[in-house]
């Protein structure tokens, strides 16, 4: 089944939130999801550690380079989606995880340190492509942006990803607190409660338009934008976090 | 918590897309069979600057390649025997001044001396 790998070589770019939200999406739908935690800094395994997870939804810890192919191939035995959060750094942990891929994720926030870094992650899966004929979708996704302003910065890496021919992500990931709250509580995003974060059910709504549209790329279907799929899903401005 | 009712349109949608993608278990795409081999992606990573990060023990042979390669750079001229001649002080400001204009060392100057010494009273040297 699915693969879903979140690169970037660069650390704090946002792989293991965002592949955190999609793990909890898709669980929360009833499939089974097996998280590979191949950051050395184990953020996720630090999570999952706490956290009561649904028995859906597992995090493995990745040995090293030598064996994540094999936790690969043996999770995608054993689960419905895989997800693969990668070290923030360029390695060939991070060419292994790619050549498995049904989707390459490549979270960037609004910074040019983080879309140099991007480009590098796309050059390394569309070397790839060529050298194995594979076709590999991947699609870059903006991170911690903010709800209220869209920076002359951010609009500017927009602007370069598409003369480049990146595909992005409609959705973004916005800056919130629910986010932060699910590493500080030890939860996942279903599990918070309003004494934990609040917005929570505009952070769910984020993170389910994310989960779509990356299963929409694996299905190989267009993409729409998130307001065209139906009433609820509209991504308000994070008043709360601004104010 | 799937069977959890849903106030959310957007957890209904994202349910169905992920039960559909479900359904088609066994899609041949998803199979790990047709992937390239390790050594090959390993390659194509490494052109790109994606390298690794596994830490490597050099072989016997590469230590000891190294070891040699640190060898002190050493030059000997085969002059390492010393002899006391009684000598006037002239003599030994003659032999001073030839080896200063010549720029060569007492011993060179010595042995190109007998040399031409030799070379002049015709003399026999045995050895």
């Amino acid at each position: 089944m699915p693969v879903i790998v979140f690169a970037s070589s660069k650390g704090g770019a946002g792989k293991s939130t965002s592949a955190c939200l999609l793990a909890s999406a898709l669980a929360n739908t009833g499939a089974n999801v097996t998280v590979i935690d191949a950051d050395p800094n184990k953020p996720l395994t630090r999570w999952a550690s706490h956290a009561k997870l649904p028995d859906n939804l597992k995090v493995v810890t990745n040995g090293d380079e030598s064996t994540i192919l094999a936790e690969i191939k043996e999770a995608a035995t054993n689960s419905e989606f895989v997800i693969v959060d990668l070290e923030g750094v360029a390695s060939v942990t991070v060419s292994y995880a790619i050549s498995r891929a049904n989707l390459v994720v490549i979270p960037v926030q609004g910074s040019h340190l983080d879309a140099v870094e991007a480009a590098k992650a796309v050059r390394l899966v569309r070397n790839q492509e060529e050298a194995f004929e594979r076709k590999i979708p991947f699609a870059i996704l903006f991170t911690r942006t903010s709800p209220a302003i869209r920076g002359r910065t951010l609009a500017s890496i927009e602007q370069t990803f598409k003369e480049a021919g990146y595909p992005v992500f409609t959705t973004q990931l916005l800056e919130r607190e629910a986010f932060k709250a699910i590493f500080s509580c030890g939860k996942t995003l279903y599990q918070l409660t309003s004494s934990h974060s609040s917005n929570i059910e505009k952070a769910v709504q984020n993170s389910e338009q994310f989960a779509l549209e990356s299963i929409r790329i694996v299905r190989g279907l267009p993409v729409e934008r998130p307001d065209s799929l139906g009433q609820g899903q509209h991504d308000e401005p994070n008043k709360e976090v601004v104010a | 918590m799937a069977e959890e009712k849903r106030l959310n349109p957007l957890a209904d949608i994202l349910a169905s897309e992920v039960a559909e993608l479900r359904q088609g278990r066994g899609d041949a795409k998803y199979e790990n069979e047709d992937f390239p081999a390790a050594d090959k992606v390993k390659a194509v990573g490494e052109k790109v600057g994606f390298v690794s990060r596994d830490s490597t023990v050099p072989t016997q042979d590469e230590t000891q390649a190294a070891v040699e390669l640190r060898k002190p750079y050493r030059w000997t001229t085969g002059r390492n025997r010393t002899i006391t001649i009684r000598a006037s002080d002239e003599t030994i400001s003659l032999l001073d001044e030839v080896a200063t204009k010549l720029k060569l060392q007492k011993g060179v100057v010595l042995e190109r001396a007998l040399e031409a010494f030799i070379r002049e009273t015709g003399i026999e040297i045995s050895g």
